[in-house]
C-alpha cells in the first residue's frame, strides 16, 4: 500500500484542552493522500480541514493531543511516522519546507513586506540545501518562471506591496514548490482572491501538479473549486470524514447524505438539477440532521470556535 | 411595477482615486437588483453612499418613499429620520455588526426605541415576532451575541434590519462569510421574506452564483463603473462587456466536467468607456 | 459547554482574566498595598517622625518564635538591640540582646494618633508593650531613629494615591480632550494634535523641574501634594488622549456603530449606548497602565529633591533620604522603599496585560 501512497492518515484523533474541558476537533480519521494526485478535503467551517493539515505538519498548538498515526512514505528513504516525531527531531525541520510545504489563505501576510521578492525565494532554497547564493537565486528565477511570472528578473527586485494579491499568491506557491516537497498543502489558497484570479491560480496548481508529478492536499470549503481542481476527494463533517472517493463519484453520485445537502446548498444547485432532485438532496440533508436542525449543529461548531 | 430608487450620476473620489464614476440605476418595487463586482470595484462605497453612510461628490439618489419621491442627499438629519425606517441595511461581518455588549433584545429593540414606537410590552412582542420570522429560539432574545454562531447572528442582523418594515433592505456581501449550507438558508429565508413583506433588495456580492440565483436584474461594476446591467439571465447568457465574459469564465463549476477555462485578460477589451 | 452561552460579557471577561495567573496575583498584592495605605496609621506601629533615640540607624529586626534557647513561644516576640561601638572604626554596630523578650502585642496602644486625621484613637494593629523598654522596628530605623515599616507605609498612602488621581486628572483631560479630538474633526482636532505633538517633544523632566520650582517653598504640604499632581497630569494626559482619538475614529467605522446610526440613532445615543460602553474596557486598561508612570514620575521629582519634600512622607522622599553611596554600605534597609515602587510598578503592569486580554469581547478563551 504504501508504493502508492505518500501519506496515510490512521485513526487520527485531536482533542484540545481548555479550560472550560476538552474538545475533540478531529474523530479517528482516516485516509491516505496517494502519489500524484490532487486530494481535496472539503467541509464547512469547523469540519476539521485545517487541523487535519496542521496535524500533517505538526504545527499543533500545545494544548492538542493526538493519537492515531500519520505516516509519511517518501520516495527513496524509510517511512517516517510524523505523529511520533520528538519536538526536536531533525527529521521535522526536513518534513517542513523539505519533503512537506504549505501555502496559505492570506497572500498579503505570507510573505515579508521588507525583503524583496527574489531574496526570500532564494531564501527557501538556501534554507534546506546548501548552495551559492548565485545557484539559489537562478533557481528562484526559473521557479517563478513557472508559476507565470513574466519578467522575473525585474520582478525579483521588486517588494511584496508592488504585487497584486494574485501575483503575490504565485510568489508563495514557487517558494512552497522550490525545494521540491514531494506533498504541497494548500489551505484555502484562493478563498482571499477574487475570483478572475483564482481560476488563474487553480488553473496554475493543476498544471503544475501535472508537471512536478508531486501530490497535492487542497482544502477547500467550495465545491466548485474542488471540482475543478481535485482528483479524489474527501468529504469531512464536525471532524469526522464522511466520504472518501474519486471526484467525479463523490460530486455526481455521492453518497452520504450530508455530500448531496451541500451539493444541493450550492447556489444555482436549481438550474443545474431538477426541482425534485434537490427536494430529495434536501431531504437527505435533513435525515443526518440538516435543515434547521442543521443551525444547533452549526450553534455546537460555533462554541468550540469560540473555546478553541 | 412602481420605481422605488433612482441613482443618477452617482461620484465619490477619495482623495484622487475616483472610486465610484458616475453610477446611474433604477430598481422596481419587490425586486432585487444585484451589485457584482471584485475588491476595489467600488460596490460598497456605492451603496453606502445610498444609506447616507457615506457622502457622495455629485450626483442623486432619489428614494421614492411614503412621502414621494425625495433627494435623499438633500435631507437634513431630521427630515433623514422617517426614511431610516424605509431605508435598511444587513452587513457582511456577522460579528462586528452586532454590539458585543448588549443582548439581542436590546439589539432588535433599539430601532424600535429611536423611533419611539409602541410602549416596552408591545416592543417585546415584536422582537418576539421578528425572532420568529428569522427562525430562531424566543429563548435568543436574553442572550448575548458570542452565544450564536455566524448564521444565526446573520439571522439576528436581518431581524434587526426588518423590524421597522422597510421596504428597501441593502444586503452588503450578507452571505459571504457564511458556510455554504447556512448562507442557502439565509437566501431562503431572504426570498420568503421577500414575498411575505414585499420588500425591495439591493443585493452586493462578488460571487455571482449567489447573484444568479437570487438576483432580477444585476449590475456589473469594473473599477467604479458600471459596465453592464441588465436582467440575470440575459447577462449571464450573452454578456456584452468582455469584463462580464471574464467574470462568468472565471466561476468554478460544480461539475467535474465543466473544464475551467478562464479567458486571457490580455486578449479582452477592458477598456471603460 | 453551552452554558457559555448563557454568559454575559462581563461574566465572560472575569473568566478571560482569571486565566492569568499572574495578573490575578498582580491585582491580590495591590490590593493588599492600597489597603495597607488606607489603614497605614493603624497598621504601622508607630507614626512616621516619633523618633527612637536608643535605635539609630538600626538594622531590621525578626521578629521569632524561638528564643535563644530554642524554646517556643506562641506568641511572637522580638529582642532589643545592644549598641555597641566598634572602637577601630568608631562605627555603631547592633547586637541583639537575648536577654529579654518583648511580646508583640496585638490591637494594643501604643503612640497617640488621629485615623485619617479625624478619629483620635491609640490603637495599633500591633506593637510591643509601651510601658516596657522595648520596640518594634520590623524594617529598621533611619538616621533619626524613625520606624522605617511605618514610614513605608504613610509613604505608601502618598505614592499610591498620586498615582491614582494623577490617572484620574489625566483620564479627564485625555478623553475629554481625544475623545473631542476623534469626534469633533477639524479644526479642534487638529489643534488638539498640534498641541500632543508639542507637549511630547518637551523631555519631561527638565519641564517638571522648572514646573516643581515654581511651587511656592511655602505651600502647605497638602497643596504641594496636588501641585506635583497637577504638574505629572499635565502633560501625561497627551499619550492618553492619542490612544482614545485612535480608538473613537477606528469605533466609529465599527459596522455595530454604523448600524445604529442606519436606524437613525443620534449622536449623543451612538456614543453613550454603543461607543462608551465598548470603551470603559478599553479605558480601564489603559489607565492602569498609566499609574506606574505617575507614580515613578513623582518618586524622580521627589528623589531629585523638587517634587514632596519633608516633613510629608512618600517613597519618593524616603529614597531622597537615602541618597548617598553610604546608605548601601551601611544601611542598606533604608532602599526598602525602592523595593516596593518596583513590585507596585510589575504589578500594575501585569494587571494592565491581564485587563487588556480580558477587555476583548471577542477574544478566545483558550490557553493557546
Amino acid at each position: 500500500m504504501s508504493a502508492n501512497n505518500l501519506v496515510s492518515i490512521n485513526n487520527l484523533t485531536v482533542e484540545f484542552k481548555t479550560e472550560l474541558g476538552s474538545v475533540t476537533a478531529l474523530k479517528d480519521v482516516s485516509f491516505d493522500l496517494p502519489r500524484n494526485c490532487i486530494t481535496a478535503v472539503v467541509g464547512e467551517s469547523g469540519s476539521g480541514k485545517s487541523v487535519t493539515s496542521n496535524s500533517i505538519m505538526r504545527l499543533l498548538p500545545d494544548s492538542a493531543q493526538t493519537s492515531g498515526e500519520i505516516i509519511l512514505y517518501p520516495q527513496k528513504s524509510e517511512p517516517i511516522s510524523i505523529t511520533s516525531l520528538a519536538e526536536k527531531d531533525p527529521r521535522l525541520r526536513s518534513l517542513r519546507g523539505g519533503l512537506v510545504s504549505m501555502v496559505f489563505q492570506e497572500p498579503m501576510t505570507a510573505l515579508s513586506p521588507v525583503h524583496r521578492i527574489g531574496d526570500q525565494v532564494a531564501e527557501a532554497v538556501l534554507c534546506h540545501r546548501e548552495v551559492s547564493k548565485e545557484a539559489a537565486w537562478s533557481e528562484a528565477a526559473s521557479m517563478l518562471e513557472q508559476v507565470g511570472l513574466t519578467d522575473v528578473q525585474q520582478k525579483m527586485r521588486m517588494y511584496p506591496f508592488e504585487f497584486s494579491g494574485g501575483m503575490r499568491q504565485r510568489v508563495i506557491i514557487a517558494m512552497a514548490l522550490i525545494c521540491h516537497p514531494q506533498l504541497l498543502i494548500c489551505d484555502e489558497p484562493t478563498t482571499a482572491l477574487d475570483v478572475t484570479i483564482q481560476a488563474e491560480i487553480l488553473v496554475l496548481i493543476k498544471s503544475l501538479q501535472q508537471k512536478l508529478q508531486n501530490s497535492v492536499l487542497f482544502i477547500t470549503h467550495d465545491l466548485g473549486v474542488v471540482a475543478q481542481v481535485a482528483d479524489r476527494v474527501v468529504v469531512m463533517y464536525d471532524g469526522q470524514v464522511l466520504e472518501v472517493g474519486d471526484v467525479k463519484q463523490i460530486l455526481k453520485n455521492p453518497q452520504h447524505p450530508y455530500t448531496c445537502h451541500l451539493l444541493a446548498s450550492m447556489p444555482g444547485a436549481e438550474r443545474r438539477t431538477t426541482k425534485e432532485s434537490k427536494q430529495k438532496n434536501w431531504a437527505a440533508g435533513a435525515a443526518l440532521g440538516g435543515g434547521t436542525a442543521l443551525a444547533t449543529a452549526e450553534d455546537g461548531r460555533q462554541v468550540r470556535e469560540f473555546v478553541r | 411595477m412602481t420605481q422605488l430608487l433612482s441613482v443618477k450620476n452617482l461620484c465619490k473620489s477619495f482623495g484622487d482615486q475616483l472610486i465610484v464614476n458616475s453610477v446611474s440605476f433604477d430598481v422596481n418595487e419587490s425586486s432585487t437588483l444585484g451589485i457584482v463586482g471584485e475588491s476595489g470595484s467600488g460596490k460598497t462605497t456605492l451603496v453606502r453612499s445610498i444609506l447616507r453612510a457615506i457622502d457622495p461628490d455629485s450626483g442623486s439618489v432619489r428614494y421614492n418613499g411614503e412621502a414621494g419621491w425625495q433627494n435623499l442627499h438633500e435631507l437634513s438629519a431630521k427630515e433623514l429620520l422617517p426614511l431610516r425606517r424605509e431605508v435598511q441595511m444587513i452587513f457582511q461581518d456577522p460579528f462586528a455588526s452586532l454590539n458585543p455588549r448588549m443582548t439581542v433584545q436590546t439589539i432588535l429593540e433599539e430601532p424600535l426605541v429611536i423611533h419611539d414606537l409602541g410602549d416596552k410590552a408591545w416592543r417585546k412582542q415584536r422582537v418576539m415576532e421578528m425572532l420568529e420570522k428569522v427562525q430562531l429560539d424566543p429563548s435568543s432574545a436574553a442572550r448575548f451575541p458570542h452565544a450564536f454562531s455566524g448564521g444565526q447572528r446573520q439571522r439576528i442582523g436581518i431581524a434587526r434590519a426588518l423590524i421597522l418594515e422597510p421596504r428597501l433592505v441593502v444586503c452588503d456581501e450578507s452571505v459571504s462569510a457564511l458556510d455554504v449550507s447556512v448562507q442557502s438558508q439565509i437566501l431562503d429565508l431572504l426570498k420568503a421574506l421577500q414575498s411575505e413583506l414585499g420588500l425591495t433588495y439591493l443585493f452586493v456580492a462578488h460571487d455571482l452564483r449567489v447573484v444568479r440565483e437570487f438576483c432580477d436584474e444585476v449590475l456589473v461594476m469594473y473599477s467604479g463603473n458600471v459596465v453592464e446591467q441588465g436582467p440575470v439571465e440575459e447577462v449571464f447568457n450573452s454578456p456584452d462587456h468582455d469584463y462580464t465574459r471574464l467574470l462568468l469564465s472565471a466561476i468554478p463549476s460544480p461539475d467535474p466536467d465543466e473544464k475551467l477555462d478562464p479567458l486571457d485578460r490580455a486578449t479582452l477589451n477592458l477598456q471603460l468607456a | 459547554m453551552s452554558e457559555l452561552n448563557e454568559l454575559t460579557p462581563g461574566q465572560l471577561a472575569w473568566l478571560r482574566f482569571r486565566r492569568h495567573k499572574l495578573a490575578m496575583v498582580a491585582g491580590g498584592v495591590l490590593i493588599i498595598f492600597y489597603l495597607f495605605a488606607i489603614f497605614c496609621e493603624f497598621i504601622s506601629p508607630y507614626t512616621p517622625d516619633q523618633r527612637n533615640a536608643r535605635a539609630i540607624n538600626a538594622p531590621p529586626m525578626d521578629i521569632r518564635f524561638f528564643d535563644a534557647d530554642g524554646q517556643f513561644h506562641p506568641r511572637p516576640f522580638v529582642y532589643g538591640w545592644e549598641l555597641n561601638i566598634n572602637e577601630d572604626t568608631w562605627m555603631r554596630e547592633y547586637q541583639e540582646d537575648t536577654s529579654t523578650r518583648y511580646d508583640i502585642q496585638f490591637f494594643s496602644r501604643g503612640e497617640p494618633y488621629e485615623f485619617w486625621g479625624l478619629i483620635p484613637t491609640e490603637r495599633h494593629l500591633f506593637t510591643v508593650d509601651s510601658e516596657s523598654e522595648g520596640y518594634i522596628h520590623w524594617f529598621g530605623t533611619d538616621s533619626l531613629g524613625r520606624d522605617m515599616f511605618s514610614r513605608v507605609l504613610y509613604g505608601a498612602r502618598v505614592s499610591l494615591s498620586i498615582g491614582i488621581l494623577g490617572v484620574g486628572l489625566t483620564l479627564f483631560l485625555g478623553v475629554l480632550l481625544g475623545g473631542f479630538a476623534g469626534y469633533l474633526g477639524g479644526v479642534f482636532d487638529n489643534v488638539v494634535q498640534r498641541i500632543t505633538e508639542v507637549l511630547q517633544s518637551i523631555p519631561t523632566l527638565p519641564l517638571w523641574m522648572a514646573l516643581s520650582a515654581a511651587l511656592p517653598a511655602a505651600w502647605s504640604p497638602l497643596a504641594t501634594y496636588f501641585g506635583i499632581t497637577i504638574i505629572l497630569s499635565l502633560f501625561g494626559w497627551t499619550t492618553l488622549a492619542r490612544q482614545v482619538r485612535g480608538r473613537f475614529l477606528a469605533m466609529r467605522e465599527e459596522d455595530f456603530v454604523v448600524a445604529a446610526r442606519l436606524v437613525g440613532a443620534n449622536d449623543r445615543r451612538i456614543i453613550f449606548r454603543h461607543m462608551l460602553p465598548s470603551f470603559v474596557s478599553h479605558i480601564i486598561t489603559t489607565a492602569t497602565l498609566a499609574v506606574p508612570a505617575m507614580i515613578l514620575g513623582e518618586t524622580a521629582l521627589s528623589f531629585l529633591g523638587i517634587g514632596l519634600r519633608a516633613p510629608v512622607v512618600s517613597w519618593g522622599v524616603l529614597l531622597q533620604q537615602a541618597q548617598n553611596y553610604q546608605v548601601i554600605v551601611m544601611t542598606p534597609w533604608l532602599l526598602l522603599p525602592g523595593a516596593f515602587i518596583v513590585i507596585t510598578v510589575i504589578a500594575f503592569n501585569l494587571l494592565g496585560d491581564g485587563l487588556r486580554d480580558a477587555a476583548d469581547p471577542y477574544s478566545s478563551l483558550s490557553k493557546t
